[in-house]
This record gives structure tokens, sequence and C-alpha cells, in this order.
């Protein structure tokens, strides 16, 4: 016969943590070692198909970025006009190695938006022998200002 | 009841309890050589770490497998990759979904998947960053040709630090 104490069972639970422990230890090894460090991303360019016509159309202002060969880039907005500008600007590149002085490209862009803020959008016109880190950083660049709407040209 | 506790053997058992300098509970001040290790706030910190971890494994809508060999440009402003039917370029050949293809090719195949799939298709290009563009304007005119009007460049994501 069962007695009182005997049939008094304890009620604390002790979880044995040590399985939880070694699940976790397993579970972040295996995600440590397969997880993605390098995040990609797109840079998203729509082109026109040509489809619409142009009439009845209002002209957007736009920011054409020629891309030149000697590290030059020539800035034209199309469009619209800033006081005392004529509207194109020639931004020579770096003397050394013929690389693209992107300091200038970027302040000079920002200055073209601070006066036309309306300006959303942009055409690259890169040469056959136009890196395409350059284009995607032109484009960038563009983008970080506020200008949205980023087109390439084909050659 | 408690006596038996988990808590309890814990408390019995803590190391710092007999060092205290300023009021020591132990056993007179003999040191015990035992170590008992809390596992619980362990496993709180490595709950956390997995949780991190899961959450950043990696974006489910990205279909994007660069090899190794391609040295994507970085970019600040850049989108999410998605969708998209990828085109790559490794010195100077090119790839429809992985497999080589003649630059001939690429528009009567961008022209089957505009075909063959509905809705809003877009065309993922991916290029080393040292890639001219001479290489890459025919994937854009094939791509226009075919009716794509979305392009997508492949960028690593950076962080601002150029």
């Amino acid at each position: 016969m069962m007695t009182a104490k005997q049939g008094k069972k304890d009620l604390n639970f002790e979880l044995n943590l040590l399985p939880v422990f070694d699940i976790l230890s397993c579970c972040i090894c295996f995600l440590l070692m397969t997880v993605a460090w390098i995040q990609i991303g797109s840079m998203n360019v729509n082109q026109a198909l040509g489809a619409k016509g142009q009439a009845g159309t209002e002209n957007a202002p736009a920011i054409w970025a020629y891309l030149n060969p000697n590290g030059q880039v020539v800035l034209n907005l199309k469009n619209a006009k800033v006081a005392n500008w004529a509207g194109e600007s020639i931004l020579p590149g770096n003397a050394s190695d013929k690389s693209i002085s992107w300091n200038i490209v970027s302040q000079r862009i920002q200055a073209i938006h601070n006066a036309v803020p309306e300006l959303k959008t942009a055409l690259v016109m890169p040469t056959s022998k136009s890196g395409y880190q350059d284009i995607v950083h032109i484009m960038d660049i563009l983008r970080q200002t506020g200008v949205a709407d980023v087109g390439i040209s084909p050659l | 009841m408690l006596e038996r506790s988990y808590l309890k053997s814990q408390m019995r058992n803590w190391g710092l309890k007999n060092q205290s300098t300023l009021k020591p509970k132990g056993d007179s001040g003999k040191r015990t050589l035992m170590f008992s290790l809390t596992l619980t706030s362990l496993i709180d910190a490595f709950t956390i770490i997995v949780i991190y971890l899961l959450v950043n494994f990696g974006n489910p809508n990205q279909n994007l497998k660069v090899n190794g060999n391609i040295d994507l440009p970085q970019a600040v402003k850049n989108d999410e990759v998605g969708e998209g039917t990828v085109v790559s370029i490794k010195d100077g050949r090119y790839f429809f979904e992985d497999k080589e293809i003649n630059l001939s090719d690429v528009t009567r195949r961008l022209v089957q998947v505009i075909q063959t799939k509905t809705g809003d298709q877009s065309l993922v290009i991916e290029a080393d960053k040292t890639t001219d563009y001479q290489a890459l304007s025919p994937i854009i005119l094939a791509g226009s040709q075919a009716g794509f009007h979305q392009f997508k460049f492949a960028v690593l994501q950076s962080g601002g630090t150029r």
C-alpha cells in the first residue's frame, strides 16, 4: 500500500539544458557556414520601348551624362534652365591616370539638382571603352542625388 | 521541497559567495574547486545569435548566383534583384542562365523568354566591373529588341565607404 509521502511527486522541474546548448551550437555553426555575407543588389534601369508617341507629352527636365574616354564627364541639362549657366558642364578627369574625378562629378550633379529640384530623369551616355564600374558609379551618384529615373544609352 | 531545487543547489555551489571579501558566506572560508557553469544566460545569448543569423540568412528573392571569377561593381543606392532572366558576361563570353551562348543567339533566346513567360519581365545583367561597355551594350540592345523594358545591373551592396 502506497503511503502519502511516497506518492507525493516533486514539483520542481529541472530542465537539462545541455542538449539545448548542443542544438543551438550546431545551428550557429550551420548558419555561420551557409549565410550569405555578400548582399547582391541591382541597379534598375527602365528603358523606353518607343511604343508611346512623344506628341502631346511635356518634356521633363533631364540631365545627360557623357562619359568620355579620357576621364572627362560632360553634363548636359535638357528642358530646364539655370541662371548664369549655359546648361553644359565639362568636368575634367584626373590628369595622372585619366580616371573620372568622382568628387567633382558628385558635387556638380548635386549643384544642378539643387538648382533644378524637379530633375528626376537622367541618361548616361557611355562610350565603347567606358568601364562597367564607372557606368554604375555615375548611375549611383545620380540616384543618391535624387534622380530616380536613370537610363542608359546603347552604343 | 526547495531544498532539492536546481536554484537552491546553484546558490549553494555558487563560487562567488565564498569569495566575497566583505562577508563571506561559504563553508567557513573554504574555497570550492567545483566550477558550476550557468548555462541559462549562455543559451539566451546563443538564441539571440541564432535568431540574428536566421534573419540575415539571405534574401529569399535573391536568385542570382555569382561565380567566383566575377567581381561585381559596388553601389550604395541599389534595389532588390528579384526575379528575372539572367545574362552573364565573363571574359568576353556570354552566358544565358548559366549556359554559354553566342552573342547572335542572345536576342532569339530573350524573345523566347518574353513569349513564354507572362507578366513584367526584367533582364538581370551580371558582369565584371572591368567589363567594357562595348561588351555590355549588345545585351541591352538585344533585351530592348526582345521587349524587355527593365534592366537590372547586378551590383554589390556597398555601405557608402568607397
